[in-house]
């Protein structure tokens, strides 16, 4: 609890930060507007690739969400955080990304992406989470991504930013524009639905 | 949260550890920078010239609405002055078009007249 004040104050720092990143990055200053894709990058990068679960479908829609929100940053008036305003342009245009493709004849789960062998990271976590499948980090990892694709965008959406993001309910739905209970609501049902894919790994 | 939520929630955030490949984040932002400056330089003139014209009046303030209202007043005026004469303005004999100015089987004289010139001319 003696952490919050100061967490609180960081969190202060950072928004005050944003908002002068982006007053001058609205005065034409483009290196301002390459500090706030610096810092933004690797979160959008992992909301879209979870939503994706394809590497280049992510780096192409990267580029095109902050080019969209360099275009529109002048109507950025600062009502919401700078955070919440390109998450939402980032969700949009990947829901719109995803109903495009899902009406593309060629897409199949194959195209997702089961590269994670390198990932230490994840080998280690895999490992402590899961020691009777050690050897077999790559196996969940190509279940989850299989499993994250079978739910709608929706449940996707919700899934990705509350249980890998870590966002509270509060900023999904504002970023979503739905209820704190709708959130509530698709996660529940995406989890369960999530259940009847990866039982074989849930003891 | 259920026991089973708790698993999966588990499970699922173990997604948080894919990232990308060390120094993508560089290449991306070299690559927006490329693609912006390639924006620009694709962008036409005209649409140029408005972003500017539009970019100088935001950075205006509180005059712009007097300078648009000004520009606006300008505007009707130059509208009024070259705007074509209506139907009801006595025509200037001046600027008739060359085909009204008579001759054989202009619509402009009745055919009898028509007729008597030709005589005329005869004698």
């Amino acid at each position: 609890m003696s952490s919050e004040p100061h967490s609180e104050s960081a969190v202060k720092a950072d928004a005050d930060l944003d908002r002068e990143l982006v007053r001058r990055a609205q005065a034409g200053d483009t290196r301002a507007f390459d500090d706030l894709v610096v810092k933004f990058s690797p979160r959008l990068y992992g909301m879209v690739y979870h939503m994706t679960s394809n590497k280049e479908d992510t780096h192409d829609l990267l580029q095109d969400i902050f080019a969209k929100a360099y275009r529109s940053l002048k109507r950025f008036r600062g009502k919401s955080s700078f955070y919440t305003w390109i998450y939402s342009i980032a969700t949009n245009m990947t829901l719109n990304f995803l109903k495009k493709r899902k009406r593309r004849v060629a897409w199949s789960l194959d195209d997702v992406d089961s590269g994670i062998q390198n990932d230490e990271a994840m080998v280690d976590i895999g490992h402590a989470a899961n020691p009777r499948h050690q050897s077999d980090v790559n196996e969940l990892q190509k279940k989850l991504n299989e499993a994250m694709q079978t739910l709608s965008e929706d449940h996707r959406a919700v899934v990705t930013m509350f249980d890998i993001q870590g966002m509270p309910h509060a900023e999904i739905s504002k970023i979503l524009k739905i209820s704190e209970g709708t959130v509530r609501s698709r996660l529940f049902y995406a989890h369960k639905q999530l259940q009847g894919h990866l039982e074989e790994f849930i003891h | 949260m259920s026991n089973y939520e708790e698993q999966i929630q588990k499970i699922v955030s173990l997604k948080r550890y894919e990232t990308p490949r060390d120094g993508y984040f560089e290449d991306f932002l070299l690559e927006f920078q490329q693609r912006q400056r390639s924006e620009l330089l694709h962008k036409s003139s005209t649409t140029l010239f408005f972003e500017r014209v539009a970019t100088w009046f935001r950075e205006l303030g509180s005059i712009k609405w007097v300078a648009g209202a000004g520009a606006a007043y300008a505007a009707i005026m130059l509208a009024v002055l070259i705007w074509p004469a209506g139907p009801g303005t006595v025509p200037d004999s001046n600027r008739a078009p060359a085909s009204f100015e008579g001759g054989q089987g202009s619509p402009a004289m009745p055919v009898d007249e028509q007729i008597e010139d030709q005589t005329e001319f005869r004698f």
